[in-house]
């Protein structure tokens, strides 16, 4: 299997595993690590809402989860840095179950100046906040982990999405 | 800000709350929150404590899970500056059931009334722009509880911007003193046995 066939299964099998978890309203801001998962994602039945920042997507997520719906957030660990005050303010204070998926950019290989200090934040600020985060491995294990902390447990998560695993090429 | 016609915070605050009893309201940070919750307290208002500028944003994921009820955002000129984005998204996906209130008193009054210089813009410009489709600016509690009555009683009508320019009328009550985690799932439980359609 090339790396481009083994990254669009694991993005099908990961969204196939999130609808089947009953996430139904997906809100996010695009990230080059999560493309293919945003094209998975975006195909029928579902599709993602795109946000102009990865804020408004927490709030807007808060306010679905509040109305009912069981949202989730894609973002960009960028984007984190962004949606440190809706979810240290909102979020964690409120109690909402948002679940998450954050990629990692600034990790091995991607050695981009510019997202180096976030990737090196990025697990310290969300363990700071109380929000458990895990990094994707197994897909199986992975939606077992979310399923049981999102939806069981009733608390945020994150999980955390290495620059290799669905086949970023930092050449590209 | 010297008007002696003009609305105040609480008289414009009453009115929202007497004409949305069936809608769910989000109240803006700060004072908005406070005087909200001094003028009456009900299971509909989500008070917004903290993460200032998302208001309209908690009200769009309000507007995408309960499309039969229409969704009151209550936001100050200096919250909405902060973070005008949230209403790019209301008009990018077309929210038709969102009524988004703006009170503006030209300043940030919990924080010591310091100027937000609101005054340089317009705001029903900026909300036409970001595709709200009814706007209009109010400046009379009757013509205000008329809007309230026609807007909040029509879901999907399409998103409507009210804009108030109101004279602050100083320190509301006390802080609310309902758990943050109760306020939500108060919100959840409201919105599963009472929001209706008048």
């Amino acid at each position: 299997m090339t790396s481009t066939t083994l990254a669009d299964d694991r993005a099908l099998r990961l969204t196939r595993g999130l609808r089947d978890l009953g996430y139904d309203e997906f809100i996010g801001v695009p990230c080059g690590i999560l493309a293919p998962l945003f094209a998975a994602l975006d195909t029928d039945p579902g599709r993602v809402l795109y946000a102009p920042r990865e804020d408004t997507a927490v709030a807007v997520a808060a306010g679905a989860e509040m109305g009912g719906r069981r949202p989730l957030v894609v973002m960009q660990n960028s984007g984190l840095g962004q949606s440190v005050n809706a979810l240290a303010s909102l979020v964690v204070p409120y109690r909402l179950p948002i679940a998450m998926i954050v990629s990692l950019r600034g990790l091995p290989p991607d050695a981009t100046g510019e997202n180096v200090v976030m990737g090196r934040l990025t697990e310290p600020l969300l363990g700071q906040m109380g929000i458990a985060t895990r990094r994707c491995g197994d897909i199986d294990d992975d939606l077992t982990w979310l399923a049981r902390v999102s939806l069981t447990d009733r608390r945020p998560a994150a999980l955390l999405v290495e620059p290799a695993f669905f086949g970023w090429d930092p050449a590209r | 800000m010297t008007d002696i016609d003009q609305l105040t915070s609480t008289e414009t605050l009453s009115a929202v709350i007497a004409r949305s009893g069936h809608c769910p309201i989000v109240f803006t940070t700060g004072y908005t929150c406070r005087r909200a919750f001094a003028i009456g307290d009900a299971p509909n208002h989500f008070y917004m404590v903290g993460s200032m500028g998302l208001a309209c944003a908690i009200g769009c994921g309000l507007a995408l899970a309960r499309a039969d009820v229409t969704v009151v955002v209550v936001d100050g000129d200096g919250s909405l500056l902060m973070n005008p984005a949230n209403s790019f998204f209301l008009g990018a996906y077309g929210l038709d059931n969102v009524h988004h209130l703006v009170l503006d008193n030209g300043a940030y009054a919990s924080t010591g009334n310091q100027p937000t210089n609101s005054g340089s813009v317009r705001f029903p410009v900026l909300a036409d722009a970001l595709g709200y489709r009814d706007i209009a600016t109010v400046t009379d509690a009757g013509e205000l509880t008329e809007r309230l009555t026609k807007i909040n009683d029509t879901p999907g009508r399409g998103a409507a911007f009210t804009y108030c320019p109101v004279a602050d009328d100083g320190v509301p009550g006390g802080r609310i003193d309902i758990s943050l985690p109760d306020l939500a799932t108060r919100m959840t439980s409201w919105l599963g046995s009472s929001a209706r359609r008048p």
